[in-house]
């Protein structure tokens, strides 16, 4: 039973992670309507941050997520108004072509510059003892971070007059136009926002898995799962639904096998689509 | 009239001769240039090998062997040790600089089949030397069939890649895989060990080298708590660990590569696993190991084929050029690809050309001979498993506190810790440390 919590708890850590990335996905499919197939690449980069900034100016990793924030905004921002704002009002598959095409252009460019060899931040080993439960350090650190985060998010849209701006045009742009609202200054903050929690958890990710160029893919397969799971452009979906496909993995590895781990996030594509494709959750 | 005739015949022998003398003289020329230019010409040794992806490391170690040894060669024209007998006689192989052509294989068995043509096909290579690992040794294994260019293979060990399937241009400088960690179970047989968890990457070697392990551990009658191969993508090896540890083993053994050794090792103090014994593939014996882990590295065993510290014919003037060279500590890896050279070089010589690929090929199969690695011997032609390794033998090492002053000539101290030889009792530096103390002790 013990080893069941742990397990659980374990899978809820990972999830939160899972969760940062897909929000940053929903976030920009439902507000800005743009399928962002390089937002795995983000993720990688975030990683990357955290990595060089660890091993050339000894940064301590957990500032790296911090200012990995407006880094990757500022990032996103610029990208956004420079490249994706016309894919806003192309067809669909515009979009999905330009973001495939940059993904290839990230995470090749990751290879040329820093090569495949797995790289990965030697801070916080071993584990905490918790009421005869074991965790580690990282993870859990992790996942404070995650929640950090998120609350901030949530916060920042239910509260904040830019975050309020941010739900109308995902509401309905039209009428947030009619309303006063800057609809296109909206879609470049919540591209950036998308790209920064996406960095965010790459920079996260550093603490604990080994990092590589191709690491991006595993992420945006987790992120679209997350988002069909959720909802389109639901922010609270997608945090149930990353926390829901982490557990999933930590269950399913632990009482089958990792390899059949690895297939969730496609089966649960195939499944909601099939079965409720709005998703599980109302908006 | 006769006088005529005899101007004429005359005149006909002066343009016969002259035509067949200049004739003869240009080809003699033309063949003396030929030979003057191929003496001259620089043997390609064609090489593609992981210098990028998951055995970038290893593979960057091997192809540094395999250079050292291509620099020792063309300025002493020998190398060291057994080989040295066969004559020293002056810069090159056969009089000829060793160049090599290197491609990166980006660790990706396919990409490396591309470039094992590439080097026959278009860089026109003389010879070529193995890449790194047995998934890639097995895939361009059936392109030395095809190209009838024997190649040696130093670091592959798979059975997959040999057994059964009669070899005939493809020789391995490694034993068996289930070797590597097969010490474990000898050690933790002797130990009284009652159960073991087998957690290993889904990959050509580490399959081949964990999956016999299982079933000689049952038939010493331990009982296996798990046995599982996890993707060759995981890059968070925790949830891996913490799946073996909740079944509290008495051993943890398995692995793949040097990124697994040491995921594996973290994954064990996050999770604090501390089973009796660790014993991991291919990552404890490189210094990266402990470098990367520190204090986390004491008490992990694994295997290792060569030490700086062993007493092979050689060994101390190949790690003393490699010190030079590199500026760093050879890791068996480096010395498997120093040996392939030497193995080729004794071929080449016998042979004493590098056109008769046949011929060479028949010395690499019955070759019976020991390098700066160790023994080399593989089955024979026409054996079901030719090809395969049979000479080579396999130790454990354990990484231990250091004591300075009882370190041998050549073993070094990393982060106040050294490999020690555990098995086989034969040619052990130390006793195993068993059980596993536990982590930070």
């Amino acid at each position: 039973m013990t080893n069941f919590i742990e397990i659980l708890i374990r899978g809820v850590m990972l999830g939160s992670l899972y969760a940062l990335v897909g929000m940053g996905l929903t976030l920009v499919w439902g507000v800005v309507g743009i399928v962002n197939i390089a937002h795995g690449e983000f993720v990688m980069l975030g990683a990357y941050l955290a990595f060089w900034s660890f091993s050339l100016l000894q940064l301590n990793p957990l500032l790296s997520v911090v200012f990995a924030i407006p880094v990757f905004f500022f990032a996103g921002t610029m990208i956004h108004k420079r490249i994706t704002e016309r894919l806003t009002k192309a067809p669909e598959l515009s979009a999905l072509i330009l973001t495939f095409g940059m993904s290839i252009l990230i995470w090749n460019l990751a290879q040329f510059f820093w090569t495949n060899t797995y790289r990965s931040v030697p801070y916080l080993t071993g584990s905490f003892p918790f009421f005869g439960l074991v965790f580690a350090k990282s993870k859990t650190v992790s996942f404070f971070l995650a929640i950090g985060i998120t609350a901030a998010l949530f916060a920042f849209l239910k509260y904040s007059r830019l975050g309020k701006g941010i739900r109308a045009t995902s509401q309905n742009p039209e009428v947030a136009l009619v309303c006063g609202i800057n609809t296109m200054k909206m879609r470049a903050v919540t591209f950036g926002m998308g790209i920064a929690l996406a960095g965010a958890a790459g920079a996260i990710v550093s603490l604990q898995w080994v990092i590589f160029p191709q690491m991006g893919v595993s992420y945006v397969s987790k992120a679209f799962a997350i988002v069909v799971l959720g909802g389109l452009g639901n922010i609270q979906g997608a945090l149930a639904g990353g926390l829901i496909i982490g557990v999933l993995e930590s269950l399913v590895t632990q009482y089958w096998s990792a390899k059949m781990a690895q297939i969730i996030p496609s089966m649960t594509i195939l499944l909601i689509l099939l079965l409720k494709p709005t998703g599980l959750f109302k908006r | 009239m006769k006088k005529e005739d005899k101007k004429e015949l005359s005149r006909r022998e002066f343009l016969k001769g002259t035509v067949i003398g200049t004739a003869a003289l240009g080809m003699g020329g033309f063949a003396g240039k030929t030979a003057l230019a191929q003496a001259k010409t620089p043997i390609k040794i064609g090489v593609a090998i992981s210098l990028t992806g998951a055995w970038a490391r290893e593979g960057e170690l091997e192809v540094g062997g395999y250079k050292l040894w291509g620099k020792v060669i063309n300025e002493r024209g020998c190398t060291f040790g057994e080989v040295e007998k066969l004559g020293c006689p002056g810069p090159g192989l056969l009089g000829r600089q060793v160049e090599f052509v290197v491609y990166d294989d980006k660790s990706d068995p396919s990409e490396a089949i591309k470039l094992i043509r590439k080097l026959v096909v278009s860089d026109k290579v003389d010879l070529i030397l193995g890449p790194y690992g047995s998934a890639v040794s097995n895939a361009i294994a059936p392109l030395a069939e095809d190209y009838k260019i024997p190649i040696i293979t130093p670091l592959a060990n798979a059975p997959v890649i040999w057994e059964g399937k009669k070899r005939e241009w493809f020789v391995g400088v490694l034993p068996a895989a289930w070797r590597n960690l097969f010490g474990c179970l000898q050690i933790g047989k002797d130990k009284g060990v009652k159960t073991a968890a087998f957690i290993y990457s889904d990959t050509a070697f580490p399959i081949g080298a964990t999956r016999p392990l299982v079933v000689r551990a049952k038939e010493m009658g331990m009982q296996v708590v798990l046995d599982e191969a996890y993707p060759k993508e995981t890059a968070d090896w925790e949830p891996m660990m913490s799946k073996a540890w909740s079944q509290k083993p008495d051993m943890i053994i398995g692995g793949g590569y040097l990124p697994d050794s040491i995921g594996l090792v973290k994954a064990a103090k996050a999770v604090n696993a501390t089973p009796k014994m660790f014993g991991f593939l291919v990552g404890p014996a490189i210094a990266d190991f402990t470098k990367s882990l520190k204090g986390d590295a004491n008490y992990i065993t694994g295997e290792t084929f060569w030490e700086p510290f062993v007493k092979t014919p050689g060994n101390l003037d190949f790690y003393s050029a490699y010190l030079k060279e590199y500026k760093s500590e050879p890791s068996y890896h480096a010395a498997a690809g120093f040996a392939a050279g030497q193995i080729l070089e004794r071929a080449v010589k016998e042979v004493s050309n590098i056109e008769d690929k046949k011929a060479l090929r028949d010395k690499l199969y019955s070759i019976k001979t020991t390098t700066i690695f160790g023994e080399y011997e593989v089955n024979p032609l026409g054996h079901p498993d030719s090809g395969w390794q049979i000479g080579k033998a396999t130790n454990l090492i354990q990484w231990q506190k250091a004591d300075p002053k009882r370190l041998l000539p050549n073993q070094v101290a990393i982060e106040g810790m050294a490999k020690q030889i555990v098995f086989p009792s034969g040619v052990k530096t130390a006793d195993v440390i068993f059980p596993f103390p536990g982590w930070g002790k």
